[in-house]
Protein backbone atom coordinates (compact mmCIF):
# COMPACT_ATOMS: atom_id res chain seq x y z
CA UNK A 1 0.00 0.00 0.00
CA UNK A 2 1.16 3.45 -0.80
CA UNK A 3 2.19 5.78 2.14
CA UNK A 4 -0.22 8.70 2.03
CA UNK A 5 2.54 11.75 1.75
CA UNK A 6 1.46 14.63 -0.34
CA UNK A 7 4.77 15.37 -1.26
CA UNK A 8 5.69 12.02 -2.94
CA UNK A 9 5.88 12.09 -6.23
CA UNK A 10 5.86 8.46 -6.41
CA UNK A 11 2.57 8.07 -5.29
CA UNK A 12 0.26 5.85 -7.01
CA UNK A 13 2.54 4.86 -9.12
CA UNK A 14 4.34 2.50 -6.30
CA UNK A 15 0.88 0.89 -5.43
CA UNK A 16 1.34 -0.30 -8.89
CA UNK A 17 5.23 -1.22 -8.56
CA UNK A 18 3.76 -3.21 -5.23
CA UNK A 19 0.80 -5.03 -7.60
CA UNK A 20 3.34 -6.33 -9.94
CA UNK A 21 4.38 -9.53 -9.29
CA UNK A 22 8.17 -9.63 -8.31
CA UNK A 23 9.31 -12.91 -10.30
CA UNK A 24 10.56 -12.98 -13.62
CA UNK A 25 8.93 -14.28 -16.44
CA UNK A 26 9.34 -18.06 -17.68
CA UNK A 27 8.25 -17.61 -21.19
CA UNK A 28 9.48 -20.20 -24.29
CA UNK A 29 13.30 -19.67 -23.18
CA UNK A 30 15.14 -22.51 -25.50
CA UNK A 31 17.61 -24.44 -24.20
CA UNK A 32 20.28 -23.95 -26.67
CA UNK A 33 22.04 -27.18 -27.17
CA UNK A 34 23.89 -26.12 -30.00
CA UNK A 35 27.80 -27.07 -29.60
CA UNK A 36 29.90 -25.47 -32.70
CA UNK A 37 32.93 -27.20 -31.66
CA UNK A 38 31.06 -30.33 -33.06
CA UNK A 39 29.65 -28.02 -36.43
CA UNK A 40 32.50 -26.40 -37.08
CA UNK A 41 34.17 -30.39 -37.36
CA UNK A 42 31.32 -31.32 -39.71
CA UNK A 43 31.73 -27.95 -41.45
CA UNK A 44 35.66 -28.72 -41.96
CA UNK A 45 34.99 -32.22 -43.07
CA UNK A 46 32.10 -31.30 -45.70
CA UNK A 47 35.55 -28.44 -47.09
CA UNK A 48 37.97 -31.59 -46.89
CA UNK A 49 35.69 -33.78 -48.86
CA UNK A 50 34.95 -31.14 -51.24
CA UNK A 51 38.80 -30.66 -51.55
CA UNK A 52 39.15 -34.49 -52.57
CA UNK A 53 35.89 -34.12 -55.58
CA UNK A 54 37.43 -30.73 -56.82
CA UNK A 55 40.33 -32.93 -57.21
CA UNK A 56 39.36 -36.19 -58.36
CA UNK A 57 36.76 -34.18 -61.04
CA UNK A 58 38.25 -30.73 -62.27
CA UNK A 59 41.49 -31.22 -61.60
CA UNK A 60 42.28 -34.82 -62.95
CA UNK A 61 40.25 -33.51 -66.01
CA UNK A 62 42.89 -30.67 -66.36
CA UNK A 63 45.89 -32.48 -66.06
CA UNK A 64 44.54 -35.32 -68.29
CA UNK A 65 43.30 -33.05 -71.21
CA UNK A 66 45.90 -30.36 -70.85
CA UNK A 67 49.26 -31.69 -69.19
CA UNK A 68 52.26 -28.97 -69.30
CA UNK A 69 54.59 -31.50 -67.41
CA UNK A 70 56.52 -32.99 -70.78
CA UNK A 71 56.61 -29.97 -72.06
CA UNK A 72 58.40 -28.26 -68.61
CA UNK A 73 60.62 -31.96 -68.74
CA UNK A 74 61.32 -30.90 -72.25
CA UNK A 75 62.50 -27.35 -71.71
CA UNK A 76 64.29 -28.31 -68.92
CA UNK A 77 66.28 -31.25 -70.40
CA UNK A 78 67.53 -28.89 -73.00
CA UNK A 79 68.57 -26.45 -70.98
CA UNK A 80 70.52 -29.05 -69.44
CA UNK A 81 71.96 -29.93 -72.15
CA UNK A 82 73.10 -26.74 -73.74
CA UNK A 83 74.81 -25.57 -70.27
CA UNK A 84 76.37 -29.15 -70.11
CA UNK A 85 78.21 -28.00 -73.71
CA UNK A 86 78.51 -24.62 -72.62
CA UNK A 87 80.59 -25.60 -69.22
CA UNK A 88 82.12 -28.20 -71.30
CA UNK A 89 83.52 -26.03 -74.28
CA UNK A 90 84.54 -23.53 -71.49
CA UNK A 91 86.37 -25.78 -69.60
CA UNK A 92 88.53 -27.05 -73.22
CA UNK A 93 89.32 -23.62 -73.90
CA UNK A 94 90.07 -22.74 -70.44
CA UNK A 95 91.13 -25.57 -67.72
CA UNK A 96 92.46 -23.20 -65.35
CA UNK A 97 89.53 -21.70 -64.44
CA UNK A 98 87.76 -24.94 -63.57
CA UNK A 99 90.39 -26.20 -61.82
CA UNK A 100 90.32 -22.54 -59.44
CA UNK A 101 86.77 -23.03 -59.03
CA UNK A 102 85.56 -26.22 -59.17
CA UNK A 103 86.33 -27.11 -55.08
CA UNK A 104 84.91 -23.60 -53.90
CA UNK A 105 81.74 -24.37 -56.43
CA UNK A 106 80.96 -28.31 -55.19
CA UNK A 107 81.98 -27.32 -51.35
CA UNK A 108 78.93 -24.14 -51.75
CA UNK A 109 76.74 -26.94 -53.24
CA UNK A 110 77.20 -29.60 -50.91
CA UNK A 111 77.54 -27.84 -47.89
CA UNK A 112 73.92 -26.27 -48.79
CA UNK A 113 72.49 -29.76 -49.11
CA UNK B 1 24.34 -42.12 -40.39
CA UNK B 2 28.04 -42.63 -38.38
CA UNK B 3 29.33 -39.58 -37.52
CA UNK B 4 32.84 -39.23 -38.94
CA UNK B 5 35.06 -39.85 -35.73
CA UNK B 6 37.27 -43.03 -35.35
CA UNK B 7 35.89 -46.65 -34.75
CA UNK B 8 38.38 -48.45 -33.32
CA UNK B 9 38.43 -52.40 -34.51
CA UNK B 10 40.45 -55.28 -33.08
CA UNK B 11 41.85 -57.46 -35.50
CA UNK B 12 42.54 -60.72 -33.53
CA UNK B 13 43.72 -62.70 -35.72
CA UNK B 14 46.43 -62.87 -38.73
CA UNK B 15 44.29 -65.63 -40.68
CA UNK B 16 42.79 -64.44 -44.22
CA UNK B 17 39.81 -65.83 -43.75
CA UNK B 18 38.94 -64.84 -40.46
CA UNK B 19 40.14 -61.37 -41.52
CA UNK B 20 38.45 -61.08 -44.39
CA UNK B 21 35.13 -61.80 -42.56
CA UNK B 22 36.04 -59.14 -40.43
CA UNK B 23 36.41 -56.69 -42.93
CA UNK B 24 33.51 -58.04 -44.52
CA UNK B 25 31.12 -56.28 -41.84
CA UNK B 26 33.18 -52.77 -41.95
CA UNK B 27 31.58 -50.10 -44.12
CA UNK B 28 34.46 -48.40 -45.12
CA UNK B 29 34.21 -45.06 -46.65
CA UNK B 30 31.76 -43.12 -43.91
CA UNK B 31 33.78 -42.81 -41.42
CA UNK B 32 37.71 -43.62 -40.48
CA UNK B 33 38.81 -46.94 -38.70
CA UNK B 34 41.43 -47.48 -36.44
CA UNK B 35 42.97 -51.41 -36.88
CA UNK B 36 44.32 -52.41 -33.51
CA UNK B 37 46.75 -55.23 -33.61
CA UNK B 38 49.49 -54.08 -30.99
CA UNK B 39 48.22 -56.75 -28.99
CA UNK B 40 48.71 -59.24 -31.37
CA UNK B 41 51.76 -60.79 -29.80
CA UNK B 42 53.34 -62.85 -33.30
CA UNK B 43 52.13 -62.77 -36.93
CA UNK B 44 51.22 -58.91 -37.51
CA UNK B 45 53.12 -58.81 -40.58
CA UNK B 46 50.79 -61.35 -41.71
CA UNK B 47 47.71 -59.85 -40.19
CA UNK B 48 48.79 -56.73 -42.06
CA UNK B 49 49.49 -58.13 -45.28
CA UNK B 50 46.17 -59.77 -45.70
CA UNK B 51 44.61 -56.80 -44.59
CA UNK B 52 46.45 -55.13 -47.41
CA UNK B 53 45.27 -57.71 -49.81
CA UNK B 54 41.66 -57.41 -48.77
CA UNK B 55 41.80 -53.82 -49.34
CA UNK B 56 43.42 -54.13 -53.12
CA UNK B 57 41.06 -57.23 -54.03
CA UNK B 58 37.91 -55.36 -53.30
CA UNK B 59 39.31 -51.87 -54.33
CA UNK B 60 38.73 -50.08 -51.02
CA UNK B 61 38.51 -45.90 -51.01
CA UNK B 62 40.52 -44.66 -48.81
CA UNK B 63 40.71 -41.42 -49.62
CA UNK B 64 37.45 -40.37 -48.01
CA UNK B 65 38.82 -41.48 -44.37
CA UNK B 66 42.10 -42.72 -43.34
CA UNK B 67 42.36 -46.22 -42.74
CA UNK B 68 45.02 -46.55 -39.91
CA UNK B 69 46.72 -49.67 -38.24
CA UNK B 70 48.16 -50.02 -34.73
CA UNK B 71 51.08 -52.48 -34.63
CA UNK B 72 54.40 -52.76 -33.62
CA UNK B 73 55.76 -53.13 -36.75
CA UNK B 74 59.11 -51.21 -37.62
CA UNK B 75 60.01 -49.66 -40.51
CA UNK B 76 56.69 -50.60 -42.55
CA UNK B 77 56.75 -49.40 -46.11
CA UNK B 78 53.64 -50.54 -47.89
CA UNK B 79 50.51 -48.09 -48.54
CA UNK B 80 48.81 -48.16 -44.59
CA UNK B 81 49.35 -45.62 -42.54
CA UNK B 82 50.85 -48.05 -39.67
CA UNK B 83 51.73 -46.42 -36.38
CA UNK B 84 52.35 -47.70 -32.90
CA UNK B 85 50.29 -46.00 -30.37
CA UNK B 86 46.75 -44.43 -30.51
CA UNK B 87 48.62 -40.93 -29.43
CA UNK B 88 50.18 -40.94 -32.91
CA UNK B 89 46.57 -40.93 -34.93
CA UNK B 90 45.28 -37.45 -36.90
CA UNK B 91 43.97 -35.78 -34.26
CA UNK B 92 41.09 -34.15 -36.47
CA UNK B 93 38.80 -36.93 -36.15
CA UNK B 94 39.47 -37.65 -32.65
CA UNK B 95 35.83 -36.33 -31.41
CA UNK B 96 33.51 -37.57 -29.03
CA UNK B 97 30.25 -38.92 -30.83
CA UNK B 98 27.33 -37.94 -29.06
CA UNK B 99 23.46 -37.07 -29.06
CA UNK B 100 23.15 -34.51 -32.31
CA UNK B 101 21.30 -31.24 -32.05
CA UNK B 102 18.77 -30.93 -35.35
CA UNK B 103 21.41 -28.20 -37.10
CA UNK B 104 24.46 -30.77 -36.73
CA UNK B 105 22.27 -33.82 -38.06
CA UNK B 106 21.67 -30.71 -41.09
CA UNK B 107 25.75 -30.84 -41.19
CA UNK B 108 25.91 -34.60 -40.94
CA UNK B 109 23.61 -34.95 -43.80
CA UNK B 110 25.54 -32.59 -45.90
CA UNK B 111 28.94 -34.69 -44.93
CA UNK B 112 27.22 -37.86 -45.98
CA UNK B 113 26.08 -36.18 -48.86
CA UNK B 114 29.32 -35.61 -49.89
CA UNK B 115 30.65 -39.20 -48.82
CA UNK B 116 27.88 -40.55 -51.22
CA UNK B 117 29.58 -38.25 -54.20
CA UNK B 118 33.60 -39.49 -53.03
CA UNK B 119 31.53 -42.83 -53.07
CA UNK B 120 29.79 -42.58 -56.65
CA UNK B 121 33.27 -41.29 -58.08
CA UNK B 122 35.14 -44.26 -60.23
CA UNK B 123 38.55 -43.88 -58.37
CA UNK B 124 40.26 -46.38 -60.45
CA UNK B 125 40.30 -44.09 -63.31
CA UNK B 126 41.73 -41.10 -62.13
CA UNK B 127 44.51 -42.79 -59.55
CA UNK B 128 46.84 -43.73 -63.02
CA UNK B 129 46.71 -39.73 -63.87
CA UNK B 130 47.73 -39.04 -60.08
CA UNK B 131 50.05 -40.96 -60.10
CA UNK B 132 51.96 -40.27 -63.53
CA UNK B 133 50.77 -36.29 -62.57
CA UNK B 134 53.15 -37.12 -59.22
CA UNK B 135 55.77 -38.74 -61.26
CA UNK B 136 56.26 -36.00 -63.86
CA UNK B 137 56.59 -33.54 -60.96
CA UNK B 138 59.05 -35.85 -59.20
CA UNK B 139 61.30 -35.54 -62.83
CA UNK B 140 60.72 -31.97 -62.64
CA UNK B 141 62.02 -31.78 -59.17
CA UNK B 142 65.28 -34.08 -60.15
CA UNK B 143 65.51 -31.77 -63.56
CA UNK B 144 65.33 -28.45 -61.82
CA UNK B 145 68.04 -29.28 -59.22
CA UNK B 146 70.39 -29.99 -61.58
CA UNK B 147 69.21 -27.15 -63.77
CA UNK B 148 70.17 -24.93 -60.62
CA UNK B 149 73.65 -26.44 -60.23
CA UNK B 150 74.71 -26.28 -63.41
CA UNK B 151 73.61 -22.59 -63.37
CA UNK B 152 75.24 -21.84 -60.37
CA UNK B 153 78.74 -23.82 -62.32
CA UNK B 154 78.45 -21.87 -65.28
CA UNK B 155 77.84 -18.52 -63.09
CA UNK B 156 81.06 -19.11 -61.27
CA UNK B 157 83.50 -20.88 -63.61
CA UNK B 158 82.67 -18.08 -66.28
CA UNK B 159 83.18 -14.99 -64.42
Amino acid sequence: MSRKDPNDDMIGFKDFLDSEDKTKPIGNKRVDNLNYEIISFLEKDAKRLDKHISLFEEKTFMIKNFPQDSQIIVELETSIIEKRIAIINHTKNNPSAIIANLSEVLEDHFSSL
Amino acid sequence: MSFPVYKKISINSHQKRLIYSQLDQVDFGHQPFVFEMSHMITKQDEALTNIEAYLNEHSINRFTYPLIIISNIQNYTGSLMVVNSLDKVPRFFKNKSKQLSTKENQKLKYVELKQTHMENLILEEFEPIIKEYTRSHKKIYQLNNENEFLNLLTKKIMR
